[in-house]
């Protein structure tokens, strides 16, 4: 299980703009390296990465290898109502990780 | 006579010296330039067809230098009122210098509420980065930020 850290506030105004931060362990492997021996070390990365807030999508991200290891992400949303965001990861071998967050708005 | 003999030397030494130098720098230049400026122009029409490229509303923010090209922290953001008539829809980063130019495609709504990400991108060396933005009438904006790279990415694993 890869180690997931979320940074997000946990009460906001209603209509505020609030920063999400999220950070996943991964190696996001590139397919160019090669291991002491020389082999080919095989690409694994992960692909996608969305943020629902209530169940609609309202960030999403497409990661190719050029993004770095432990994939990292700030962004922002506007706190409506109350109620929990989604943050997941879809690696490109159909693995998902997922963190909920709950958000109270005033 | 003593003396032009010695002068045409110097003369014939300087004027070698330059053109070594000129045929260094056009060794060095132009042939990352050019492959630079195709990969990530094909890899932005790829990702947003043929519309123009308008300049501006997309600011990259990058550190000058990156000691590791394995990590360097990026900030793009648009200048966009981020409302249900006006927003980004979707916004990319390109690289002309890493062996795949498209990094990272971003799908924003006006629930954004602000037109800004901040990532941690691979760099294959001292490159130019571009980002380019959609917006919600269609139009494309794209911005730009350089950083030199000491330690590039791929070459240390």
């Amino acid at each position: 299980m890869a180690t997931i850290r979320i940074s997000a506030p946990g009460t906001a105004r209603k209509g505020e703009v609030i920063e999400l931060k999220a950070l996943i362990q991964h190696p996001m492997e590139t397919g160019y390296r090669r291991g002491s021996r020389g082999e080919e070390i095989a690409r694994n990365i992960i692909t996608r990465f969305e943020c629902r807030y209530n169940g609609e999508v309202v960030f999403a991200s497409d990661f190719q290898p050029g993004i770095a290891a432990n994939p990292f992400l700030s962004f922002f949303t506007r706190a409506s109502v109350s109620g929990t965001l989604d943050f997941t990861w879809t690696g490109e071998h159909g693995e998902s990780w997922s963190q909920s967050h709950t958000l109270t708005v005033e | 006579m003593n003396e032009i003999p010695a002068q045409s030397f110097f003369l014939t030494r300087r004027s070698l010296l330059a053109g070594a130098g000129a045929g260094a720098l056009a060794l060095a230049l132009p042939f990352p330039a050019l492959g630079e400026a195709e990969d990530a122009d094909r890899a932005i029409r790829e990702m947003f067809g043929e519309g123009a490229l308008n300049e501006g509303r997309v600011t990259v923010k990058l550190p000058p230098i990156a000691e590791n090209g394995n990590s360097v922290p990026i900030t793009v953001s648009v200048d966009s009122p981020m409302s249900e008539t006006d927003h980004v829809t979707r916004l990319g980063i390109f690289s002309p210098r890493n062996p795949i130019a498209g990094i990272a495609r971003f799908e924003l709504g006006p629930r954004a509420g602000k037109a800004e990400i901040s990532t941690r991108m691979r760099m294959a060396g001292t490159q130019r980065v571009r980002a380019v933005a959609e917006m919600s009438d269609g139009s494309l904006w794209i911005g730009s930020a350089s950083t030199v790279v000491t330690l590039a990415a791929c070459v240390i694993g």
